[in-house]
């Protein structure tokens, strides 16, 4: 059976799927950036392109090289242009805020705890278990987002099983060098750190 | 951070970096260098380690990466 290439004028008047409204936008581009841990744009790919299917991967591609050479961020540029094209300067705008305003409140509050904690009033282990509660959250969703990409990877299950005991090595020392606080603290947040790298 | 940051201060900081955006071709950690050496040699305004420990809080967190430039903002407040 041979590949007939779907023809791109056909594809481009085809009805086609979109964001229903700015507030569609703002609340699929936020969805996008909350997923995008190290770096978003493989994320928008695959949510706008094979999810949501707002767009075809040449379009993407075109656009994402546009938005590349422009100066600015490249996700900035990105969402401005996404946003413009189904609701001009509102949706570019929408499509924005949707990318930048919840991150930039996880990022902010990530700064504001540890100075929090570092005054911490608590008796001291209720301090160290919530600081293992955000270092656990940031450890966590790291290694959800990385594990299926390294699972895949032809010894990829063989360096997760060497991370785990490499984690369990590094905890115990860390745990015989200090405090019984922290250890205590430490421990849950260690292990849903490696359940994560481990699902 | 040093006391005596003034509102011009601010200003030259908004008009650098606005500066610095056009230039920011090809993501924004292209122009961290540059930020670097403006915040930290040039004005002192964060020490070498907050500097690095914006990029990296960033990087960790959900969303852009550009969102270490906040992140400088913030230290700098």
């Amino acid at each position: 059976m041979t590949f007939v290439a779907p023809d791109p004028t056909l594809q481009a008047l085809a009805p086609r799927p979109g964001p229903r409204s700015k507030t569609d936008l703002f609340v699929s581009f936020s969805w996008l950036a909350l997923q995008g841990f190290g770096g978003v744009l493989a994320i928008v790919q695959r949510e706008l392109v094979e999810k949501k299917q707002w767009m075809t991967l040449e379009e993407f591609v075109d656009d994402w090289a546009v938005a590349q050479i422009l100066p600015g961020p490249n996700v900035v540029n990105l969402s401005l242009m996404i946003g413009d094209r189904y609701f001009g300067m509102r949706g570019a705008l929408a499509a924005l805020a949707g990318m930048l305003a919840l991150p930039l409140v996880i990022v902010l509050l990530l700064v504001v705890l540890p100075a929090e904690l570092r005054n911490c009033q608590q008796p001291k282990g209720l301090c160290g278990v919530w600081a293992g509660a955000v270092a656990a959250g940031l450890i966590a969703a790291t290694g959800h987002q990385t594990h299926r990409g390294i699972e895949t990877q032809r010894h990829g299950a063989d360096c997760l099983l060497g991370v785990r005991h490499f984690g369990f090595v590094v905890y115990w020392l860390l745990a015989l060098a200090s405090d019984l606080g922290v250890t205590v603290s430490g421990c849950p947040g260690v292990l849903v750190g490696l359940s994560a790298a481990r699902a | 951070m040093t006391a005596a940051f003034s509102g011009a201060d601010w200003l030259a900081l908004l008009v650098h970096f606005l500066s610095l955006s056009l230039l920011a071709i090809g993501g924004a950690i292209t122009t961290a260098p540059e930020m670097h050496s403006y915040l930290v040699n040039e004005k002192s305004w964060l020490t070498d380690s907050q500097f690095t420990s914006s990029i990296a809080l960033a990087q960790a967190a959900p969303g852009p990466n550009v969102l270490f430039i906040a992140l400088l903002g913030w230290t700098l407040a």
